[in-house]
């Protein structure tokens, strides 16, 4: 009869050495389970965290104007279909300023939210409350998003689309373009100032300075504008 | 003692011997027998049985011998003689029926004479067992007395390398029929135990084999009928310590695999 004590031990021996890769392979397993896991809910954490952030910063933007550093590229801006006065301001790497008590700088746009609009992962979305006002300062905009604005106006015409068309492309010195876009929110509603104020220093601007000073003088009689008034000195110097 | 242990009975099944008795009928072995019947009845000088230790050559030369003794005058030379002397003293006194004279020695020349003599008269069928044993000078003058065709032989040879040389080197004119056994499927083997078992009544024992063993015990044993017998004999020599002495360290309704584990650490067929 053989030593079977000394073979029970040597079977034991075997199970465990025969089990060994499966045991590896389990906590392998649960090893990337636990990253995969951990990944994810870090991943989960974060965009609630960003979320949240974004959301802090709307009611910022909302409660109370202030300035506010966004490490944006661009602001592109996208209309919620049937909310005409939805902007979806699509972040990219640029800062982008909210101020109400600044003046404006040259190359500055000033943007008038008037609508709120959603959230995304991708998107900052600027709101504004109803009839409340903040100003953004932009410093740039993507041309993708001006195209996008120009194309909305041909569908349906609206002095925000095209005064902000004018203060962008104003913005970027190109001030033909900025004088037709004034020009179209005149046509819409000519008791904008900003856009008479863009169309007379763009007409200036591209060398038609009498034009600007016609223009400006029109509207100086109109509105009694100090503003306008001190825009109209300045060009006749 | 004697051991009333229902696995004494099982591990002696399994006792490693060519015994006619033990002759379990498989499809394959079948047909390797019908196969080698059929070959007897052709004018073949020939016939080559080849094959890995513990296919079941001996136990087929062991069968086929047994079925036609009373039809045929077969020979069987199960033990390979030791030297040319004593294989034709047994070949003088297969083909004469009389012992060779003490200090006589068997001229080869005369042999093969007689040989010629008895060709129309006899048909003498001699199965040549382990044949690899032979020498080659000796398996060329068992070829010259089969060119006689009185004598047929029926070698049977492991398959080796160098085995395969010798058959090809001594064999290849003169063969005429090849046959090869192969080791055992997973259900032939299954087939093979079960049958065994039932052979000697041994149902609960044949039951409490189920088919994940069957599965080890191929896998370990490759299908071979030898190491089929020698595993199994184990199994239940192991299986009988734990019946007489811990008990309750046995299922009797089936057999553990660590049971078989055990056998196949005993037998080397694993390592730790």
């Amino acid at each position: 009869m053989y030593d079977i004590k000394l073979l029970e031990k040597k079977w034991e021996q075997y199970n465990r050495k025969r089990r060994k890769p499966f045991y590896l392979y389990s906590l392998l397993f649960i090893g990337l389970a636990t990253i995969g896991v951990f990944i994810f809910l870090n991943q989960t954490f974060i965009l609630e965290k960003y979320k949240e952030n974004t959301k802090d910063k709307d009611l910022s933007v909302i409660s109370s104007p202030m300035v506010l550093d966004v490490a944006l590229d661009t602001l592109a801006l996208k209309k919620v279909p049937q909310k005409s006065n939805n902007l979806i301001l699509e972040t990219q790497k640029k800062p982008v300023k909210t101020n109400d008590n600044n003046p404006m700088e040259p190359g500055d746009v000033f943007i008038e939210v008037t609508d709120a609009s959603s959230v995304s992962e991708e998107k900052y979305v600027a709101r504004k409350a109803p009839k409340r006002k903040i100003n953004i300062e932009v410093t740039e905009i993507g041309y993708s998003a001006y195209k996008a604005v120009e194309e909305r106006f041909a569908d349906a015409p609206n002095s925000d689309d095209s005064l902000f068309l004018a203060r962008g492309y104003y913005n970027k010195k190109k001030y033909s373009k900025a004088a037709y876009w004034a020009l179209q929110t005149n046509k819409l509603d000519g008791d904008i100032e900003e856009s008479w104020l863009i169309f007379a220093r763009s007409k200036a601007k591209i060398g038609q300075k009498n034009e600007a000073l016609r223009v400006l003088s029109e509207y100086v009689k109109k509105s009694n504008s100090s503003e306008a008034r001190k825009l109209l000195n300045a060009l006749k110097r | 003692m004697k051991s009333n242990s229902r696995y004494v009975s099982a591990k002696n099944v399994f006792v490693d011997s060519v015994d006619i008795d033990d002759y379990i009928e498989l499809e394959t072995s079948m047909s390797a027998y019908k196969q080698l019947e059929h070959s007897l009845n052709k004018p073949l000088k020939m016939i080559l049985i080849f094959g890995k230790p513990g296919t079941g050559k001996s136990i087929l030369l062991n069968r086929i011998e047994e079925k036609l003794k009373y039809e045929k005058e077969i020979y069987y030379f199960e033990t390979p003689s030791v030297d040319e002397k004593e294989f034709f003293h047994k070949l003088f006194k297969v083909l004469t029926k009389e012992d060779l004279p003490k200090n006589a020695e068997v001229n080869f020349s005369t042999l093969v004479d007689f040989c010629k003599n008895l060709r129309g008269k006899r048909e003498i069928i001699i199965l040549l067992d382990e044949a690899q044993m032979y020498g080659p000078e000796m398996m060329e003058k068992i070829r010259l007395i089969s060119d006689t065709r009185s004598v047929k032989f029926i070698v049977s040879l492991h398959k080796t390398d160098d085995e395969d040389l010798i058959a090809k080197e001594h064999f290849q004119s003169r063969i005429w029929e090849v046959i090869e056994l192969k080791n055992a499927t997973k259900d032939e083997q299954t087939a093979y135990i079960h049958k065994k078992l039932l052979k000697k009544n041994l149902f609960e024992i044949a039951n409490s084999i189920k088919d994940r063993n069957m599965k080890l015990i191929h896998a370990f044993t490759e299908g071979n009928f030898r190491e089929c017998n020698k595993l199994l004999f184990t199994i239940f020599e192991i299986c009988q310590y734990y019946d007489e002495n811990e008990p309750h360290k046995i299922n009797y309704d089936k057999i553990s695999n660590k049971m078989i584990e055990m056998a196949a650490l005993k037998l080397g067929y694993i390592d730790v």
